[in-house]
């Protein structure tokens, strides 16, 4: 098999960082289980999700749409609907859970050591608050400096982002930026207070592929700067070679592969990251049908038994459908939920 | 701005030439003579000749038309065939004590829509939500007429807290005017106050679920900020252009409520004109009831414009 061009951008990034056992956890995930209550009842949406973001480090989550990416991000900032039960788990920022956190302590963290950018920059900003106006805000709710203060360190919030003419830009609304430059500005606002985890939330998806380059090129800047932990959603593998460090593999609100980025690519374990691995097109193959998952995703009211891929599994038989495999570490820092773990057949 | 404000203005002179013409042709379309009105009890031939002659009325409806409008223009609408005061004057002096009822009135209705509007959506669904909408529905259903009669039954002839009528300008006795003016003008804002808290919740509720403002919570804002600067500062907008509508409604609820309350109104002014068949008046008033709603539709035009950043640019 001749190595793919991802696979060669993800070997070449993940070489530049040493140490990444050894670098400090900001956040740590631990068995959280995330559930909605709906009119026709309840049903899980994370069910048993652990990862950790370590200082300095991308962590990417990867998945599906509705595998609860975005939901494991907004159990961490606190923000699910008001109908979302956090059954059990813990959520700990700089070791402490956030679970056992008020209202009043958690907005305290909010926006100061964590901070988030979502996918829409176009409708995350307030259309009747100019940019300076928000960024200063955010500021001054953390610090206890003046508007004069606040409103130097937005702008040169705005420069770290290369938003040109800064000064102009503080008093503009968002409808006079363009869908770029307003993520830049979720950039800044969401950094201005240095925060020590920065979530980002398929940051580059509703962006231009000239664009999106340029944003996770900033992001990745910017964390090295000045060494914010990363935790990065994306459904884009070619995201993930360009920009993370590791990676955790999500199917149905579980996780069912974890490992760093070069072992991800080199040594795929889990038959759904193969999948996924299999269904990016390459150049270099033949002309033909590109490979797909067959089946999709079960309606977390309606999980399988036993292994959730199981349904779509080609390697899948009565154990896999009756006994949920755990996350189980192959060697270390690789784990994999699977019960045909080392796989010995690789997918075409 | 101003390219768009006198776009806005253009398109106004059709529509209030339109309502003047109507207003015009009420008199043609009434039953009677409006010559045997004037004339009251002298109708000697001569003395209709006289007054036909001298109000025009002989001329082609057109020419008529014209005479009547060249007078509106220059301030003239004629005079009253009641008391022979010019229309002009009559308005002028009643439309202050309307003002001030519909000034208070709208103060009422925004000091209990908006924050009961607010209170509802945040707490979509408890008994807060619940109770503030059956008390709105029951604004909105409640005729004006008949909570006017209830409260001056209950507040003034039951418990005798406030005089039922008896109105006072408030440069002669402040406190005597607010005594009387208080009770209708509660009456005239209550249905207002029901529209606005409908509106307010249902634009609050879609500014609490919107992206910006899961970015202002991210943000580690109080609830409170996140409630009055973000979702309410965008909720406003529409609410304060239906409220700039309904000071025009409130014109016209006051004729009612104004009768109910004896307060000698703009709207007392019209409804003696008309069982007194005084043509006049009721044009002058009709014409200038509409050209205050193209006004205040008008006004709410640039307020929208000036609320929403996005249009301004």
């Amino acid at each position: 098999m001749a190595p793919s061009p991802i696979l060669a951008r993800a070997s070449a990034r993940s070489d530049a960082n040493t140490n990444p056992a050894l670098a400090a956890p900001v956040a740590e995930i631990r068995d959280l289980q995330v559930g909605f209550r709906t009119d026709e009842g309840g049903f899980n949406v994370l069910d048993g999700v652990s990862f950790t973001v370590r200082t300095g480090r991308t962590l990417c989550l990867v998945g599906e749409s509705g595998c609860g990416k975005s939901v494991t991000a907004l159990s961490i900032m606190g923000l699910l609907a008001p109908n979302a039960i956090v059954g059990h788990g813990e959520i700990l920022l700089d070791g402490t859970n956030l679970l056992d956190l008020s209202r009043k302590e958690l907005n305290e963290r909010r926006g100061d050591r964590m901070a988030m950018i979502f996918q829409e920059p176009m409708t995350s900003l307030n259309p009747v608050l100019t940019i300076g106006d928000q960024i200063v805000e955010g500021i001054r709710r953390h610090r206890p400096v003046g508007r004069a203060e606040a409103e130097r360190h937005a702008v040169e919030m705005l420069k770290r982002v290369r938003i040109p003419a800064p000064e102009q830009r503080m008093g503009d609304y968002p409808h006079q930026l363009s869908g770029g430059m307003r993520q830049r500005v979720m950039i800044a606002m969401a950094l201005a207070n240095d925060p020590r985890l920065l979530i980002a939330d398929e940051p580059t998806t509703a962006l231009d592929v000239t664009i999106q380059a340029q944003i996770l090129d900033l992001i990745k800047t910017l964390q090295d700067e000045t060494g914010t932990a990363v935790l990065l959603i994306t459904h884009d593998l070619g995201v993930v070679a360009e920009v993370g460090d590791d990676v955790a593999v999500m199917y149905a609100g579980r996780i069912v592969e974890q490992a760093s980025v070069t072992d991800l690519f080199a040594d795929p374990q889990h038959p759904y990251t193969l999948g996924l691995l299999s269904s990016i097109p390459r150049l270099d193959s033949e002309i033909g049908r590109l490979p797909t998952i067959r089946g999709s995703v079960p309606a977390p009211a309606d999980m399988p038994s036993g292994c959730r891929f199981s349904t779509r599994c080609p390697f899948a038989d009565d154990h896999c459908r009756t006994e949920e495999p755990p996350l189980a570490d192959l060697s270390p820092g690789h784990a994999v939920a699977c019960w045909k773990a080392p796989l010995e057949v690789r997918a075409a | 701005m101003l390219a768009y404000m006198a776009r806005r203005l253009a398109v106004s002179i059709p529509t209030l030439l339109l309502i003047s013409m109507m207003v015009f042709s009420l008199q043609l379309l009434l039953p009677g003579d409006p010559a045997l009105a004037i004339a009251g009890e002298e109708r000697s031939p001569e003395v209709l000749a006289a007054i036909r002659e001298m109000y025009h009325l002989n001329d082609p409806v057109p020419v008529q038309y014209w005479h009547w409008l060249t007078g509106v223009l220059s301030g003239d609408m004629g005079q009253s065939i009641r008391s022979r005061m010019p229309v002009t004057e009559l308005i002028m002096t009643k439309l202050p004590v309307t003002l001030q009822l519909a000034t208070m009135a709208m103060i009422i209705a925004l000091a209990i829509g908006i924050p009961a509007g607010i209170v509802s959506a945040v707490r979509k669904g408890t008994a807060w939500d619940v109770g503030a909408n059956v008390v709105a529905l029951s604004g909105i259903s409640i005729p004006n007429f008949w909570l006017g009669i209830m409260l001056i039954m209950l507040v003034s002839v039951q418990w005798g807290l406030l005089p039922a009528s008896g109105y006072a300008s408030p440069l002669e006795d402040l406190s005597r005017n607010l005594q009387t003016m208080i009770m209708p003008a509660f009456v005239l804002g209550t249905g207002i106050a029901a529209i606005m808290m409908r509106h307010t919740r249902s634009a609050m509720l879609s500014s609490l679920r919107a992206d910006y403002v899961r970015t202002a919570r991210a943000k580690g804002l109080s609830e409170r900020v996140v409630v009055l600067r973000h979702a309410l500062r965008n909720a406003l907008i529409p609410v304060v252009t239906l409220g700039t509508l309904q000071l025009g409604e409130l014109l016209s609820g006051a004729v009612l409520t104004e009768q109910i309350f004896t307060i000698p109104g703009f709207g007392k002014l019209v409804v003696d004109a008309v069982f007194n068949r005084d043509y006049a008046v009721v044009q002058g008033v009709v014409l200038f009831t509409g050209t205050a709603f193209i006004l205040m539709n008008l006004l709410a035009d640039m307020l929208y414009f000036l609320l929403n950043p996005r249009l301004r640019a």
